[in-house]
């Protein structure tokens, strides 16, 4: 604009010969402009392309975030929540678990099998547990994955609820522990001997990130946090303390005759 | 008035132009994207499974080129990508294949594929019953890289759940066989435990700040080192030598044992007669020489040879296009070719459960085999019952471990395979 002024004293009379000369630094001007769009265009395209970042976090989960917010996430997909997945408890010799039914818990089993909703947080009761008489823990249990075995094997493979001693000392003792049960995968697996009562965790610090550990072992499909020892007294927050009281499905196993 | 109208003119042209650029940028990107998703596995929704068909486990007992479409339908790729199955046994490019559609790309820029189900859009939520591979326990086949023999008659390639068996034929020819996959349902699960500290509300309070270990901010190399030196030296010393440094006069190595050379050659001598540089360089009195030999090059040709006229008969002529007058096609029979089928007594096990695997060989080919050799490669989770095995007719059996931690099973018959003939082979794993 500096380089042609335009000829404003002269009213609203162009001149042509003064006015093909700005138009076509105009016209050039507008084209450099679009090839520069072009390019950029371009660059946006082609680089969009390229792999996401790896990270050492995992996109659903993080330490910090509260029970059942993992499914909030929009980056979590769409799963079938609405079919229950067996899952059996397992704990140190006498501990006994029981799942809230009403507000209140049935008597312990030492065994206890239930069917729950994926997505849900479902609070059970520990009792009995070794070396700490009276007490008590209520755990969270958390599905983020469920089994798709053959019709008919549901209940034979349950996912395994493993609480060691040590969980549960450490829990008693203030700590939180977070345990990510994942699915093993069969090509990486480790070539010991297991069993699903048996409890083998591995160890990570506290800085590292329990589900993208599990991610790299296998596929995470529940989420165990213990770490509260008692039910709040009122009863306003009794239904925030067990989220809400999800539907769950007791699975009765079969009785033992003896003769 | 015209110049301003002129000016935006322009400028909507211009406008125009990167509008239009954008657009097709947009629709490139689109075509792009659209290209770059091509290339991933193609993604087929589920289809109806029949009844009566094997309905949970697809892979069981089921050749790889066997499938059937229920269970191809079962082990729809939709239902894998739920569970974030990355294929790593090509499942899903068998199945496409099988349906005579490669890939989505070829789909879609060809036409050939009428039905919309195998290049749809990917469904989020399919409304089939998925399966998780990671949940089932496989052995058989032969993945890549493929299986093969070497010098001193290792299989090289065999990884673990691999299952070949390997021939020679009448002709010499080694040839592998893999078998099917058998798979069994037994979910193995472990887990990761993480304790951290204060609890409120089982919300983790992690710490507001890390005690990082603060290190030197830098180092200063200009000061002074307290170390100090004397660098006065001693302007005269004398020194009174001790018995110790008096020189041994036996000491070195008497002239007798020193070897030297027999003949010592310089090697150096006879390069030095080559002239690199005369090899290169052509001189003008050569050019004579070499252009009579290139014309003795280019002129000795066959016609140029030497012919003898005899009482004015021509010699006969040489002529080197023949055609062929007559084929014969000789009928071989076929090499002996082996077909090998593993199975399992049972589809799903617990752990610690045992199951018994079952290998048949059978010559389906026009020919004796000889040395067969049979090798399984079980995966970790599988561990082999000592002295469970028993073959049908006798092999002699090895094991040695493999990559995975398990163990590389090895039958080796000891008779030729005939025409028709058969071999069983029986062992127990245990599920770990």
């Amino acid at each position: 604009m500096e380089r042609h002024p335009l000829p404003t004293d002269q009213g609203e009379q162009p001149i042509a010969t003064a006015a093909v000369a700005p138009n076509q630094q105009r016209l050039k001007l507008a084209a450099i402009f679009a090839l520069w769009l072009i390019m950029i265009l371009i660059g946006c395209v082609c680089f969009a392309q390229d792999p996401l970042p790896i990270r050492n976090t995992h996109p659903l989960y993080h330490q910090t975030l509260p029970p059942g917010n993992v499914w909030q996430s929009p980056a979590a997909t769409a799963m079938n929540q609405g079919a229950f997945q067996p899952v059996a408890f397992y704990g140190p010799k006498g501990a006994t678990f029981s799942m809230p039914d009403n507000g209140s818990f049935a008597p312990g089993e030492p065994r206890l099998m239930a069917g729950l909703m994926v997505g849900a947080v479902y609070r059970f009761r520990v009792t009995n547990i070794p070396g700490a008489i009276g007490a008590e823990l209520y755990p969270t249990v958390e599905l983020i994955g469920r089994l798709y075995p053959p019709p008919g094997l549901e209940t034979s493979f349950p996912i395994p609820i493993n609480l060691s001693q040590t969980d549960l000392e450490n829990a008693l003792e203030g700590n939180l522990v977070t345990r990510v049960v994942y699915l093993e995968d069969p090509q990486s697996a480790t070539p010991m001997q297991k069993t699903n009562d048996e409890s083998r965790p591995i160890d990570i610090p506290f800085g590292a990130d329990a589900m993208a550990t599990a991610d790299s072992y296998g596929r995470p499909i529940a989420i165990i946090r213990l770490g509260s020892k008692a039910p709040p007294r009122q009863v306003e927050l009794q239904a925030p303390f067990y989220f809400g009281f999800p539907t769950w499905a007791p699975i009765f196993q079969p009785e033992t005759v003896s003769q | 008035m015209q110049r301003q109208i002129q000016f935006l003119s322009t400028r909507t042209r211009g406008v125009t132009v990167v509008f239009a650029v954008a657009v097709a940028c947009s629709i490139m990107g689109c075509q792009t994207t659209g290209i770059s998703d091509a290339s991933v596995p193609p993604i087929a929704a589920p289809t109806t499974q029949p009844a009566g068909a094997p309905a949970m486990n697809p892979m069981n007992n089921v050749a790889p080129t066997m499938l059937p479409s229920g269970a191809s339908a079962a082990i729809s790729d939709s239902s894998v990508s739920q569970v974030g199955f990355t294929d790593r046994v090509g499942i899903g490019e068998r199945i496409a294949a099988r349906r005579g559609c490669g890939a989505c790309a070829g789909c879609q820029q060809s036409g050939a594929c009428q039905s919309e189900m195998n290049c749809g859009p990917v469904p989020m939520m399919p409304m089939g019953r998925p399966v998780d591979p990671q949940e089932f326990l496989c052995n058989g086949g032969d993945q890549a890289p493929e299986a093969y023999l070497i010098t001193d008659d290792t299989i090289v390639g065999l990884q673990a759940q691999d299952a070949v068996v390997h021939y020679t034929t009448d002709d010499g020819d080694i040839e592998f066989q893999a078998s099917n996959r058998v798979c069994l349902y037994s979910p193995r699960f472990g887990s990761v435990r993480q304790v951290s500290g204060a609890v409120a509300g089982e919300k983790a309070i992690g710490p507001m700040n890390t005690a990082q270990p603060v290190g030197l901010e830098g180092l200063n190399f200009d000061l002074p080192s307290l170390i100090t030196k004397d660098i006065d030296e001693l302007g005269h010393a004398n020194v009174t030598r001790r018995l110790d440094a008096v020189r041994d006069r036996n000491r070195g190595i008497p002239v007798e044992q020193v070897v030297e050379p027999i003949i010592a050659e310089d090697v150096m001598q006879i390069l030095a007669t080559l002239d690199a540089l005369s090899l290169t360089r052509l001189d003008d009195s050569q050019i004579a020489l070499l252009q009579r030999g290139n014309v003795a090059a280019r002129s000795w040709m066959i016609r140029d040879a030497v012919e003898v006229m005899i009482e004015s008969l021509l010699p006969p002529t040489l002529i080197r296009d023949q055609s062929v007058e007559a084929l014969v096609v000789y009928d071989f029979p076929d090499a002996g070719r082996l077909e090998i089928v593993k199975v399992a007594d049972k589809d799903h096990a617990a752990l610690g459960e045992e199951v018994q695997f079952a290998i048949h060989v059978r010559n389906v080919g026009d020919s004796d085999v000889r040395e067969v050799q049979i090798a399984d490669s079980l995966v970790p989770r599988l561990e082999y019952v000592e002295g469970s095995e028993k073959s049908d007719p006798s092999a002699t059996f090895e094991t040695r471990s493999n990559e995975a931690g398990s163990l590389r099973l090895m039958w080796t018959l000891d008779e030729p395979l005939k025409v028709g003939e058969s071999a069983t082979i029986e062992f127990r794993c245990k599920v770990r």
